[in-house]
C-alpha cells in the first residue's frame, strides 16, 4: 500500500549511482543526546563512503525519538517511496514500554481496568504480566510480517539492527507486586539484608538473599535480579551477572510499574525479533554479539552507552561498523571490508566537536539523575567529569544548570538559558536543561565535580544554590522530588487527561526522600502531615523523618492524617543541599497484610472502574513543609 | 466549621472553602494544571483552598459535592451509551463518587450531594444578599432536570418546579453551536458574539425546535436532535431544516450562520423572557437570581433585567458549572449547621491565589528577568502604566487574588486605551488569535458608567450588555450592533484597578479601559506570576504588570516569543497537554 500524502515532499529523485539506504528506528537510532550533531546516520553515511569511496551512498535519516511499531510502519511505507535499495531498522527498545499502555491498573479507562481486574483473578500478578507480554508479542510479529510485505513489494533489503542495552552501569528498581501470604513483608526485609550485604562487600550471602527474593516474587520483579547481577559482578562472575541482568530485563514490565523505567529490550524480545527476522530473510546486526566481542565482555557499559540504551560517540562507531560490513555485503563486496572487526581497524572517529560531545556527556549526567532506578552518584559524576574534560567551558553551562534549578521559573525565561543559547552547542529539552526540578542528586555531582575541577569555591557554589527563596517550601510539591524516580510513583508521570491525580504525596517505596535547601545558619521547623493508607494496611505504627543520613524524629502513623511538627536545630542542617526522608514502618505494615487479599481488593477497585495498586503504598503525605526559623 | 464545595468531573471542575458560612476562596482546576476545561476531581484548588483558609486537611468539617450521582446515573442509563463511552466511562453512583472523591483529596470524612440545580439555585441565592428572591436556573443538563424555578427566603430555598431532560434551553444552544461549527461547550461566546452581526431570518425554522408549553415548561422537537448515540448533538433533521450543511471549524462564516446564530439568540430571548415572566407570577418577590450556563449569555440577561417584572437582578458570576461548588457547600453549611450563610452578598470575585510584590521581585531578580520595581511606590506605577496604555500599549495585568468565573475583572486583565482605531485588531493580531467578530468588553469607573452606557445600576461581573452612549469613540469595545459588556468597577472592591482607571480617565477623559482575560487562544487564563510571563512571552504584549513590577516588551530577550510557544508545545510535564480520550461533542452523557 502506497501512502496517498508522501511524507517526504518533494519526494527525491535518486540520482542514478546514488546508493540510497532509508534509516528507521527509535531514540538510539536518532542519536538521542548527541542528535543532531552527531547521529548514527551520519555516521553509517560516512563509514560507507570512507570504505566505498566509489559509490554515492546515501543514508536518509528517518529515525525518531519514541517510535512506535506503527509508527515505524508508516515511516516505512513512506519510505519506500524513495525508492532506497535498503531499509536499515535499528528498533526494539521501546516495545516494553510503549506498546501496551492499556495493560495498567493506571490507564484510565474501565474497560483496560477491568481486563486487568480479571487477569489478576485469573493469574494473580502474572496475569496481567502475561497479557502484556502476549499482546505486545503479537505486535511485534504482526509488524515485522507487514514490515516484510512492504519490503517485498518495493523490493527492498531489510536490515535489522538488534539493539544491546547497558547492562552494568544500568539498575532496574521496582517495588514487589503483593505477593501471597506475608511473602511481601519477608520481600521487603530480604532487599534491605541484602543491600547491607552488597554494601559490605560480602558477595555470596548477598547472592544467596538475592536468589530467595527471587525464589519469593517468582521472577514478577526486576529489582533481585539486579541485587543478584550486582553480587556476581563483586564476585567478577561476569558470564553469571549477565545472565541476572537478562532476568531483570525480562522482570521489568509495564504493567506492574511502580517507578517510571527505561526503555530497553528484553531477551524475550530479542528471541521474538530474532526468529521472525530470519524466517522473513532479514538481515540482523546483533549488537549483543558485536558489543561483547569488541569490549571482550558479556556487561556493556558507559563505554558504549550514556544512559539505559543511548550510545557514546563510540558506541555509534562500533554499531555501525556492524551495519557497514553488512551493508557493503549487500552491495556486492566479498572482501575484509564486510567484517565489522577489520572495518574498527582503520575507520576514522566519528567527526565532531569537543562541544558537541561536552553537551552530550552533560545531558547524560542529568538524564541519568532523572531516570537511574537505584544510587547514582559515581555515574553522574562520571559523566560530569567527561563533559569537562572534553570541554572545560561546559563548566559555565554547568554553573548556569545550577543558576536555573534553583528558580521557580521554567528555565526558558532565565538568564541562564540566554547564555545557554550563545553556546556553539546548546542544551536543549533532549538533555533534560528544561526541567524545573530541583534535582539533588545532579546539584551534588556538580558540587562536588565542578568543585574539584577549581571551576568554582565550595563557598561559592553553596552561594550559588541560596539564590533563590528557600525560606519556605512544602516539599510534597514535585520539583522537590519529582527528578528522582524513586519517589516518583509511576501513575503521576502518563500523560492522559482522564488520570487523576491525588492531592497528596504517596510513596510505593519504603523511603521517601526529597531535597531541601538551607543556608545551614538557621533552624528549620519541618511540618508535616502524614498516614497510612487507607487499606489493606490494619495497623499504626511509627516512621521515621530523618535529616543528610541522621533519623531526627519518631511519629505516629495510621489511617488518619496526623500533624507532627519538629524544630531541626541549624548544627543539623546543611549549607546548601539538604536530604530529608521519611522512612515508613514497611515491617510493621506488611506482616498483617496477605498479599493475596491485597491483590483481590485491588481487583475489586479496577473492577468498579477505580483506580489500584497491585504493590504496596507505604505512606502517604498531604504536606512536609519546611521554614527557616529566624 | 469548614466545608469544601467541588464540581467536578464534566465541565471545568472547581473547588470553595466556606469557613463559619463566609466564602474564603474558589478557583478552577484549569488554572492551576494549566489544561483547559479540566475536569477532573479539583486537587489542586483543593489544596489551594485549603492553604486560603489556613487549615490542614484534618480540619475540613464536610465537603459538599454538587450533584447527585444516583440521578444522574439514572438518567444516563435511561439515554443510553454510545460505544466509545461504553468503553472508557462507568456510570458513577453516589458511593463510587464519594470513593472517588476521598480517594482522591485524601479525605475520610462525611461527603455530602446536592442536586445539580439545588446547588446552581443555592450559588445564586445563598450569595445575592437578597432576603428573598425568585430563582431561576437554566442550562444543558444536571440529573434530569436542565431548568428550574425556585423561592429562596431567609436560610431556605425551596425548589418548586423543573424543566426536565431532554428539553433543554441549554442543550438547544450548544447544538446550535455545533452546528454553525464551533465546539460545544466553549463556543456558545462565539454563537452570541456572531449574532449581533446578524438577523433573524431563521425564526420559524428556530421555533420549530423549541416550543413553549404551559407553567415553567418547554419542549423540544427532538426529530432535530442526536444528544447520545451520534458523534454530534443534531440529527441529520437539522441541517435540511436549514437548507445548509453543518459548517466545518474552518469553513468561511457567511450571512447564514450570522442568521442563525442571530435566530437562535433571539428564540433563546424569547423564551428565558417568558418563563421568567411566569417565576415572577409564582414568587412575590422583587429580586431574581440566576445561574447555569445560559445565566452567561450577557445578551440574554440584559433583556431580563429590563424586560422582566422583577426590580433586582443578581446573576452568579460563576454561573456555569464551576459556580455549582458555591451553592453545594452553602446547602451542606445550611444541612449542618441548621443555619444560613453569610448573608452579605458576593461583592467581588477576588478569590484566587495571590503572590507578594516581594515574592514576585525575588523571583524576576533570582531568574535574572530584568524589570522597573515600583515597590512602595504605587502612584508612580500607575502614572507609568497609565503613559503606556495612552500611548497605545496592550498591557498584561496581574494584580492582586485571581478571580472566580470565566471573567477576567482586573485581577487576570489584558488592558487596553479603548478609543485607538485598530486596538481590537492589535489584542487579535499580538495575544487572543481569536474570530475577529467577536467583540472585547470595558471595565468602566462605576461612577462615569452611566455617562457612557445606557446602564442605570452597578455591573461589577460583567453579565450583561447595554447600550453604548459615550460622547467618546469606543470602537475597540463597541459590538456591531452598539453594545457592550461592562464592568463596573468600584474603588472599595477593586481599589488598585480603580486608581488606574481614574488616572486614565484624569489624563484622557475617558473612564474605561478594554479589558479581556489575561490568556492566549486555547490556555486558561493565567493564574500564577509564571503563568504571566509565560503569556507575556508567547504573546504580543506590550508590557506586563506583576503587582509592583512592570517588564516591557523591549526589556526582555528577543527570543522568548519562540521559546515560551516551544515551552507550550513540549511543557517538562507531559500532563499538562495531554488530550482527552473521550471526544468533545459527547455532550449530555456525563
Amino acid at each position: 500500500m502506497t501512502p496517498s500524502t508522501p511524507l517526504f515532499s518533494p519526494q527525491r529523485e535518486k540520482a542514478g549511482q546514488t546508493a540510497r539506504i532509508c534509516f528507521l528506528g527509535e531514540s538510539v537510532a536518532a542519536g538521542y543526546l548527541y542528535a543532531p550533531h552527531l547521529t548514527p546516520a551520519q555516521v553509517l553515511q560516512t563509514q560507507l563512503r570512507t570504505a566505498d569511496p566509489d559509490v554515492a551512498y546515501e543514508v536518509v535519516d528517518l529515525a525518531r525519538t519514541n517510535e512506535t511499531l506503527a509508527g515505524l510502519l508508516t515511516k516505512l511505507r513512506h519510505a519506500v517511496t524513495l525508492q532506497p535499495d535498503v531499509v536499515v531498522i535499528f528498533a526494539g527498545n521501546n516495545w516494553n514500554l510503549l506498546e501496551t499502555p492499556t495493560v495498567s491498573p493506571y490507564f484510565p479507562s474501565l474497560a483496560a481496568k477491568q481486563a486487568v481486574a480479571a487477569a489478576i483473578r485469573r493469574a494473580g500478578v502474572l496475569g496481567p504480566i502475561e497479557m502484556a507480554a502476549r499482546t505486545r508479542l503479537e505486535k511485534v510479529v504482526a509488524t515485522l510480517d507487514e514490515i516484510q510485505t512492504i519490503a517485498q513489494a518495493a523490493q527492498v533489503a531489510v536490515v535489522w539492527v538488534m539493539p544491546e542495552v547497558n547492562l552494568a552501569d544500568w539498575w532496574s528498581y521496582q517495588p514487589v507486586a503483593w505477593l501471597a501470604g506475608q511473602a511481601t513483608a519477608r520481600w521487603y526485609q530480604l532487599y534491605f539484608q541484602a543491600e547491607q550485604q552488597l554494601e559490605e562487600q560480602a558477595w555470596a550471602a548477598a547472592m544467596a538473599t538475592a536468589q530467595k527474593m527471587i525464589a519469593l516474587d517468582g521472577s514478577t520483579c526486576p529489582t533481585a535480579y539486579r541485587l543478584l547481577a550486582r553480587a556476581h559482578m563483586g564476585l567478577g562472575a561476569w558470564s553469571a551477572a549477565h545472565a541476572a541482568c537478562m532476568m531483570e530485563l525480562d522482570s521489568d514490565q509495564y504493567a506492574l510499574l511502580g517507578f517510571m523505567s527505561a526503555p530497553r529490550i528484553t531477551p524475550l524480545e530479542q528471541g521474538v525479533l530474532r526468529h521472525s527476522a530470519a524466517r522473513h530473510g532479514f538481515i540482523t546486526v546483533d549488537l549483543p554479539t558485536i558489543f561483547a566481542h569488541y569490549t571482550k565482555s558479556p556487561l556493556t557499559d558507559r563505554r558504549l552507552f550514556l544512559d539505559y540504551c543511548h550510545l557514546t560517540a563510540e558506541g555509534m562507531r562500533v554499531s555501525m561498523a556492524g551495519v557497514t560490513a553488512v551493508l557493503l555485503r549487500l552491495y556486492g563486496h566479498t572482501d575484509d571490508r564486510t567484517e565489522w572487526q577489520t572495518l574498527l581497524t582503520w575507520l576514522p572517529e566519528p567527526a565532531r566537536t569537543a562541544a558537541v560531545d561536552a553537551t552530550a556527556q552533560f545531558g547524560a549526567a542529568i538524564h541519568t539523575a532523572h531516570r537511574l532506578l537505584g544510587p547514582k552518584q559515581p555515574l553522574l559524576q562520571y559523566w560530569c567529569q567527561a563533559a569537562l574534560a572534553s570541554s572545560s567551558t561546559i563548566g559555565q553551562t554547568m554553573l548556569d544548570f545550577v543558576r536555573a534549578r534553583v528558580v521557580a521559573s521554567p528555565i526558558i525565561l532565565t538568564g541562564a538559558q540566554q547564555r545557554n543559547l550563545q553556546q556553539t552547542i546548546p542544551m536543549g529539552v533532549q538533555q533534560g536543561w528544561h526541567y524545573g526540578y530541583l534535582d539533588r542528586a545532579m546539584l551534588q555531582a556538580l558540587e562536588t565535580t565542578l568543585v574539584a575541577a577549581g571551576q568554582i569555591t565550595a563557598a561559592e557554589f553553596k552561594r550559588l544554590l541560596l539564590t533563590a527563596d528557600y525560606q519556605q517550601a512544602d516539599l510534597v510539591d514535585p520539583a522537590f522530588y519529582h527528578w528522582e524516580p524513586l519517589a516518583r510513583f509511576y501513575p503521576d508521570v502518563i500523560a492522559a487527561a482522564e488520570l487523576q491525580q491525588p492531592a497528596f504525596y504517596r510513596s510505593p517505596w519504603p523511603i521517601s526522600s526529597f531535597c531541601l535547601l538551607s543556608n545551614g545558619r538557621q533552624p528549620v521547623r519541618l511540618a508535616l502531615i502524614a498516614r497510612l493508607p487507607t487499606h489493606p494496611f490494619p495497623t499504626a505504627a511509627q516512621a521515621e523523618l530523618w535529616l543528610n543520613g541522621q533519623r531526627v524524629q519518631t511519629f505516629a502513623v495510621n489511617q488518619h492524617w496526623q500533624q507532627h511538627s519538629l524544630v531541626v536545630p541549624a548544627r543539623h542542617m546543611a549549607p546548601g543541599i539538604n536530604q530529608v526522608e521519611v522512612r515508613w514502618p514497611y515491617q510493621a505494615l506488611l506482616q498483617h497484610v496477605d498479599g493475596m487479599n491485597a491483590l483481590e481488593m485491588a481487583a475489586a477497585r479496577l473492577e468498579k472502574g477505580l483506580e489500584a495498586h497491585l504493590h504496596p503504598v507505604f505512606g502517604e503525605l498531604f504536606s512536609l513543609r519546611a521554614t527557616q526559623l529566624e | 466549621m469548614n466545608i469544601i464545595g467541588i464540581s467536578a468531573f464534566y465541565h471545568e471542575s472547581a473547588c470553595c472553602l466556606l469557613q463559619e458560612g463566609r466564602l474564603i476562596a474558589a478557583a478552577t482546576e484549569e488554572r492551576f494544571s494549566r489544561l483547559k476545561h479540566d475536569a477532573r476531581l479539583p486537587v489542586r484548588a483543593f489544596r489551594y483552598c485549603l492553604q486560603a483558609g489556613n487549615i490542614p486537611i484534618t480540619q475540613v468539617d464536610a465537603i459538599a459535592f454538587y450533584e447527585s450521582p444516583d440521578k444522574k446515573r439514572h438518567r444516563q442509563q435511561t439515554m443510553g451509551v454510545n460505544d466509545i463511552l461504553r468503553e472508557a466511562y462507568m456510570p458513577r453512583d453516589t458511593a463510587l463518587t464519594r470513593q472517588i472523591i476521598c480517594d482522591g483529596l485524601g479525605y475520610a470524612g462525611p461527603v455530602l450531594f446536592f442536586d445539580h440545580h439545588h446547588s446552581h439555585a443555592a450559588s445564586a441565592f445563598f450569595f445575592s444578599g437578597f432576603a428573598d428572591a425568585a430563582v431561576l436556573t437554566v442550562d444543558g443538563v444536571g440529573e434530569w432536570a436542565t431548568t428550574s424555578y425556585g423561592h429562596g427566603t431567609g436560610a431556605d430555598l425551596h425548589l418548586f418546579e423543573e424543566v426536565h431532560f431532554p428539553h433543554s434551553l441549554g442543550l438547544l444552544y450548544a447544538t446550535l453551536t455545533a452546528y454553525l461549527g464551533f465546539r460545544v461547550n466553549d463556543g456558545e461566546y462565539k454563537v452570541m458574539g456572531l449574532a449581533a452581526y446578524g438577523r433573524p431570518r431563521y425564526l420559524e425554522q428556530m421555533r420549530q425546535l423549541v416550543t413553549a408549553d404551559k407553567n415553567g415548561q418547554f419542549r423540544l422537537n427532538m426529530a432535530y436532535f442526536d444528544f447520545v448515540q451520534g458523534a454530534t448533538m443534531y440529527g441529520d433533521a437539522l441541517p435540511e431544516l436549514f437548507g445548509q450543511p453543518v459548517r466545518p471549524p474552518d469553513a468561511p462564516i457567511t450571512t447564514f450562520h450570522h442568521d442563525i446564530a442571530c435566530s437562535l439568540q433571539q428564540v433563546l430571548e424569547e423564551m428565558l423572557l417568558e418563563k421568567a415572566t411566569y417565576l415572577a407570577t409564582q414568587v412575590d418577590s422583587p429580586n431574581l437570581c440566576l445561574a447555569g450556563g445560559v445565566a452567561l449569555n450577557c445578551v440574554a440577561n440584559a433583556r431580563l433585567v429590563k424586560e422582566t417584572p422583577f426590580q433586582q437582578v443578581f446573576i452568579q458570576p460563576a454561573a456555569g458549572d464551576e459556580g455549582g461548588c458555591l451553592g453545594a457547600a452553602a446547602l451542606a453549611h445550611r444541612a449542618i449547621t441548621g443555619s444560613g450563610v453569610d448573608k452579605r452578598p458576593l461583592a467581588h470575585v477576588y478569590l484566587g491565589p495571590q503572590w507578594s510584590s516581594r515574592s514576585i521581585a525575588q523571583l524576576l531578580d533570582s531568574a535574572e528577568i530584568p524589570y522597573l520595581s515600583f515597590i512602595d511606590r504605587e502612584a508612580d506605577l500607575l502614572a507609568a502604566v497609565v503613559e503606556r496604555l495612552i500611548a497605545g500599549a496592550i498591557i498584561g495585568w496581574f494584580h492582586g487574588r485571581m478571580e472566580f468565573g470565566p471573567r477576567a475583572l482586573g485581577a487576570r486583565s489584558i488592558l487596553a486605551n479603548p478609543m485607538g482605531a485598530d486596538v481590537r485588531e492589535q489584542i487579535n493580531l499580538k495575544v487572543k488569535r481569536r474570530e475577529p467578530f467577536r467583540p472585547f468588553a470595558p471595565s468602566v469607573l462605576a461612577a462615569e458608567a452611566a455617562a457612557h452606557f445606557d446602564l442605570d445600576h452597578p455591573s461589577p461581573f460583567m453579565l450583561e450588555t447595554c447600550s453604548v452612549r459615550s460622547p467618546l469613540a469606543l470602537p475597540a469595545i463597541t459590538h456591531v450592533d452598539g453594545s457592550a459588556r461592562p464592568q463596573t468597577v468600584q474603588p472599595e472592591q477593586s481599589p488598585r484597578f480603580a486608581a488606574l482607571l481614574t488616572l486614565f480617565f484624569q489624563q484622557t477623559g475617558c473612564p474605561l479601559l478594554l479589558n479581556t482575560s489575561f490568556n492566549v487562544k486555547d490556555d486558561p487564563i493565567v493564574c500564577s506570576p509564571v503563568d504571566a510571563l509565560l503569556c507575556f512571552g508567547k504573546s504580543g504584549l506590550d508590557a506586563l504588570v506583576l503587582e509592583d513590577c512592570l517588564i516591557d516588551r523591549s526589556m526582555i530577550p528577543a527570543n522568548w516569543s519562540t521559546l515560551c510557544q516551544q515551552w507550550a508545545a513540549t511543557p517538562p510535564f507531559a500532563f499538562k497537554t495531554a488530550k482527552s480520550i473521550l471526544h468533545d461533542t459527547l455532550y449530555t452523557f456525563v
